[in-house]
């Protein structure tokens, strides 16, 4: 019954429109005054949850992410894959998603990845005859990867909550990822020599190609100069962020030499801003999963999982549908924040993997971003096309249904997501 | 869900002017604590790989840097709208009823601030009178990173209160919605 109430205000207050910060703090609050009578706890609280140094990861990688972007390094990325594959019909879709693929992994943001992939290709398909809806769909589903494909902020975050190592849930996003972009990039392939229309482009020759790759050499390198000190146990997540942004800075300073100072300090800015509303979440966050265990919550959930005689299929399957309805309405971060402490006894009392429940966890965020009537990556097609938000949905409808096989794929076969993290030597994580 | 990230979310006139001072002039200070970040953490790599010299207590700066980054920088994010709001049902409400929610929200928002403002006196009271020090190589006295919360909880009720008072005056002069 409490619990009820506790959700049913939460809920209440989400939908008043007020900042999801304050509403998972003001209800957070009241459970702590209603179970001791004081809210004493609350700053030491916010002061314990933000005095990480892996949180610094998240402003690291979000600014080397912006100065990549001022500096229009993605441009030759997207230009290379265009040069590459766009002479074969459909090709101009497969580097779509070939280049949010290798974004994904600059970006750590899906709705960076669609927003900056989405300005350059979509006016590129639609003028080689992709009809709209389909070319959104290609940026809403491409998008989407940036949170699968390592960096990834919201991992980083869970891996925080869930107190899993990061090097190793960043290992095993990237088979998965891998495999959902090869999904996509044969779906729209496939869509676009449906489609009779879609025209291709001419080839310009190898020698045009061969310039085009030693332009974009500075976005490709950038994946493996920051992942590879993770994945080697040479740097600490938030020491690979801080590479990767100083790496951003000297790629523009230095081979690019198209930012001033000026832009790198709006980069700071930027950054400043979307990291102040991200941590204010998480504090709030950490307040609520505060309040949740003074009542008990995850406790009475591990009692009521094993008073049921649940498995590990009839839990996960469980808890899928329901991350899957909250991500109809609620954003990302705040899923995990909230769901991850009350769900997380049930998993180790379950036995099940906290790596391999992150990444099914972060395929069901990603449907998050594309399923009505929430989803942040159709609003982001929709502020950067104008086009009507149901024309944007029926391009992302088909990519729904390929997540939804890809998260299939990981919970039938969950070696795609552990193989790679037991081989670096991650053990049982 | 909506970031109102356009100018249009700042409030205008002369209390605009007040809160893009105390949002800009604190936000300079968040963005210079996450490049305090990225020069901290990449002297100490360096310091750590080429000079076998690593930069002792600079994960627990970092750690500090962060509280102070957030605590300095929400006021200037919600002078911008940049805090994400679900806005699934009030996007439908006509300007009367959309002013009466931004109402709601600084009121939240300011309800939040003080109880972190109050509740930080409390905490930074309690480290100075009982003298407690970080555990780590800095040994900083925990009242100076803690008074982040105290400055952080000030910024952003009054950031909430300008914002209201904004609101108000817009609800009375009938305004569109700053």
């Amino acid at each position: 019954m409490t619990t009820l109430l506790i959700f049913g205000a939460l809920i209440l207050l989400l939908l008043t429109g007020i900042p999801i910060f304050a509403a998972l703090g003001l209800t957070s609050l009241g459970v702590l005054w209603l179970m001791e009578g004081k809210i004493d706890a609350m700053a030491d609280t916010v002061f314990a949850s933000l005095n990480n140094p892996l949180l610094a990861a998240i402003p690291m990688f979000a600014f080397m992410a912006h100065v990549m972007i001022r500096a229009r390094v993605v441009d030759d990325l997207f230009d290379f894959a265009n040069k590459l594959v766009g002479h074969v019909k459909g090709g101009l879709g497969f580097a779509t998603i070939l280049s949010c693929t290798v974004f994904a992994s600059i970006s750590g943001s899906s709705v960076a990845t669609a927003l900056t992939i989405g300005s350059t290709a979509i006016p590129q398909m639609q003028k080689y005859g992709y009809r709209p809806r389909d070319s959104y769909g290609i940026i809403a589903a491409g998008g989407t990867l940036g949170i699968l494909i390592p960096p990834s902020g919201p991992m980083i975050l869970y891996a925080i909550v869930s107190d899993a190592s990061i090097g190793a849930l960043f290992l095993a996003g990237l088979i998965p990822g891998l495999i959902i972009a090869a999904i996509f990039a044969v779906f729209s392939w496939a869509q676009a020599n449906a489609h009779g229309e879609t025209q291709k482009q001419d080839w310009v020759g190898t020698s045009e190609v061969l310039r085009a790759m030693r332009k974009s050499i500075w976005a490709v390198l950038m994946p493996p100069v920051v992942m590879g000190g993770i994945y080697l146990g040479v740097f600490t997540a938030t020491e690979a962020a801080a590479i990767g942004a100083a790496y951003a800075v000297a790629v523009a300073l230095l081979a690019y030499r198209n930012l001033s100072a000026r832009d790198l300090w709006d980069c700071l800015w930027e950054t400043m801003r979307t990291t102040a509303m991200l941590f204010m979440i998480i504090a709030a966050a950490a307040i609520f999963g505060h309040a949740i265990t003074l009542i008990r919550l995850p406790a009475q959930i591990v009692e009521a999982v094993t008073a049921l005689g649940l498995g590990q299929t009839a839990f996960i399957l469980l808890v899928m549908l329901a991350i899957f309805v909250l991500g109809m309405f609620l954003e990302t971060i705040a899923i995990i924040l909230i769901t991850t402490p009350i769900i997380l006894p049930s998993l180790i009392a379950l036995d099940i993997n906290p790596i391999w429940y992150g990444v099914m966890l972060m395929i069901n965020l990603e449907l998050a971003l594309i399923t009505p009537p929430v989803g942040m990556n159709l609003f982001v097609l929709k502020g950067i096309t104008g086009a009507p938000l149901s024309q944007i949905m029926r391009g992302a409808a088909p990519y729904v249904v390929l997540l939804m096989l890809g998260l299939f794929l990981i919970w039938a076969f969950p070696a795609l997501a552990l193989w790679l993290p037991t081989l670096a030597g991650f053990g049982r994580f | 869900m909506a970031h109102d990230t356009t100018e249009t979310a700042a409030p205008k006139g002369a209390v605009g002017w007040l809160a893009a001072l105390i949002g800009r002039g604190f936000g300079i200070f968040a963005a210079l604590a996450i490049l305090a970040v990225l020069v901290l953490t990449t002297i100490n790599v360096v310091g750590r790989y080429l000079f076998t010299a690593p930069l002792r207590g600079a994960e627990e700066m970092t750690g500090f840097l962060v509280v102070a980054m957030v605590m300095l920088g929400a006021a200037e994010a919600y002078r911008r709208g940049d805090h994400i709001r679900i806005d699934l049902l009030t996007e439908r409400l006509g300007p009367t009823g959309a002013r009466w929610v931004d109402i709601l929200s600084h009121l939240a928002v300011a309800a939040f601030a003080a109880n972190l403002l109050r509740t930080g006196l409390h905490t930074v009271e309690f480290s100075r009178n009982f003298e407690a020090y970080s555990a780590g190589y800095l040994q900083v006295p925990m009242w100076i990173p803690q008074s982040a919360l105290v400055i952080g909880g000030a910024l952003l009720l009054v950031m909430a209160l300008l914002k209201l008072i904004e609101s108000l005056l817009a609800f009375v002069r009938k305004e569109d919605r700053p």
